[in-house]
């Protein structure tokens, strides 16, 4: 059946925002909503209820890694915030296990990619104790360490921007 | 540049929808292969993909076993020193423990196509003697997972296996895949009720995704994904249209060279050859690169436009017979995608989901 072209006029724009609106900041602790939900056993969509103190501006850090990876975390902040020594202890850990398990098809790989957020959720964890832990993110430095990734042959074709190609 | 081998025109299935068209047994020789493989030079990429494509390529596994390795001796560190990457587009019916480990060995990338359960695969991709071909995908698939092969599942969208889309997608999911591309049938002839089931199924594969990414398991569907996509980072880009016969290229096994391996079809239609691997490209290429740059201008004013794949040739010409336009199949399609990718993910975004923020904005 013959179809024809159809034009859309101007639309409502998608309720989810849009990169260009969202400094990384802002994406951090988005970020750290869902960790939050997800790390307090709640199930997905569920937000953990707001502390009842008196709420305190979370804690960014953001860290270059060897081999050029990047983590970025948010904790708690207020007076168990970490300490310079304790930042330091997790730089070691984490930049250990980063260069022992995670190379650049891991990171196009969203299994792979969901076990070593996992693995540095706890490293984290374990290391900043008693201070809560908001968001975990790791990054890498795509262009520099990855060839493109591979596109099927033969199907619509994938858009190269999909971090899970 | 990279370049598709066509390995063979002969396959074991008989799928009505194949673009590829009716099957024999040329394949592609040495000399070609070595020719085809000198176009990787063509450009300065220092990555270069290498693909096997066919009919099935899994049937004249010795001649991919043979041209992998000229790639790498030609084209690799040892040789023109590119990066290279192999991916193979298979039917999932030929694999064997030996096709495996090499692929593995090559760290291969698998584009596997499966329809989805018995009566959806049997109804679209019967054996050619018209048995069931189920059984022997479903092996073929628990094999690669076990080999630990990276790979993706490409399901065919064709009227004949519409109505059980939804189900479909739900039962490849359902078998461990967390990759899977939808790829529409533009050139069937689709009816309106067809166009409902499509809608549906949509809707039901949306539904699936947001009850796996809920699950805390990732899972990447390429129609959702594109179109998210597109609205986070505001439209396609130019990295992501397809290389046609630029910075890619597909070669026949008679050693015809055409912008993208879904014009191929039996290699008799010559409107679409961009010159041969003996002879080089002829004038037809620039002619036919220059008909695809910018915006069609039946789309000009469209508010979905920088969203919608009016950019790629193959599905333009399945669509309306021209590369350059898309037809009203495609316009109605990428709107209906738009509405429901956008639908799920202004739900993930509003339950904070982890998977969906890291994937959307990480």
């Amino acid at each position: 059946m013959a179809r024809r072209v159809n034009p859309v006029g101007m639309q409502a724009e998608p309720s989810y925002p849009n990169q260009r609106s969202r400094s990384r900041r802002d994406f951090l602790e988005l970020l750290a909503l869902g960790s939050v939900g997800v790390l307090a056993g709640l199930p997905a969509g569920v937000r953990a209820e707001e502390p009842s103190e008196e709420p305190s501006e979370p804690l960014f850090e953001l860290m270059d890694l060897e081999g050029g990876y990047t983590l970025e975390f948010s904790v708690s902040c207020g007076p168990g915030a970490p300490t310079r020594k304790t930042l330091n202890k997790v730089r070691k850990r984490v930049t250990r296990y980063v260069a022992k398990n995670v190379t650049p098809n891991g990171m196009h790989d969203p299994v792979t990619l969901q076990g070593y957020h996992a693995a540095l959720t706890a490293i984290l964890e374990e290391v900043l104790e008693p201070v809560v832990l908001q968001g975990v993110s790791l990054g890498h430095n795509c262009r520099k360490l990855c060839p493109p990734a591979p596109r099927t042959r033969g199907a619509r074709p994938l858009i190269d921007s999909d971090p899970e190609l | 540049m990279d370049v598709t081998l066509n390995l063979t025109h002969a396959c074991n299935l008989a799928c009505p929808y194949c673009y590829a068209g009716a099957k024999d047994d040329r394949a592609m020789s040495a000399d070609v292969a070595e020719r085809a493989l000198q176009l990787a030079l063509e450009d300065d990429a220092e990555h270069v993909q290498i693909s096997f494509f066919g009919g099935e390529p899994l049937l004249r596994f010795e001649l991919l076993e043979a041209y992998t390795r000229l790639a790498q001796e030609r084209l690799g560190t040892g040789g023109a020193g590119r990066t290279l990457a192999f991916t193979l587009t298979t039917n999932g019916t030929a694999f064997t423990p030996a096709k495996l480990e090499f692929l593995k060995a090559q760290k291969f990338f698998v584009g596997f196509s499966m329809d989805g359960g018995r009566a959806a695969q049997d109804a679209s991709r019967p054996f050619v003697n018209g048995g069931s071909s189920f059984e022997a995908v479903l092996r073929g698939l628990k094999s690669v997972q076990a080999a630990g092969l990276s790979y993706e599942v490409i399901l065919v969208t064709d009227p004949t296996n519409v109505r059980s889309l939804g189900e479909s997608v739900r039962f490849i999911v359902a078998q461990g895949v967390h990759k899977v591309s939808l790829n529409p049938n533009f050139s069937a002839d689709w009816t309106d009720e067809d166009l409902e089931h499509w809608e549906r199924g949509y809707e039901e594969a949306a539904a699936v995704y947001l009850e796996t990414l809920r699950d805390g398991r990732p899972l990447a569907l390429n129609i959702l994904d594109e179109k998210i996509h597109t609205w986070v980072k505001d439209g396609f880009k130019a990295r992501d249209h397809c290389q046609f016969g630029n910075t890619g290229v597909a070669v026949a096994p008679s050693g015809n060279i055409y912008p993208c391996e879904r014009l191929v079809g039996e290699d008799r239609d010559l409107r679409f050859c961009i010159g041969d691997v003996f002879t080089g490209f002829t004038a037809r290429r620039d002619e036919l690169l220059r008909c695809i740059s910018g915006t069609p201008s039946d789309c000009t004013g469209c508010a979905l436009s920088a969203r919608c794949m009016n950019w790629c040739p193959c599905q333009n010409f399945a669509d309306s017979g021209q590369i350059d336009r898309p037809g009203g199949l495609l316009c109605w399609h990428d709107q209906v995608a738009v509405r429901v990718a956008d639908t799920a993910a202004t739900q993930l975004f509003e339950e904070q989901n982890p998977l969906f923020l890291r994937r959307f904005y990480g």
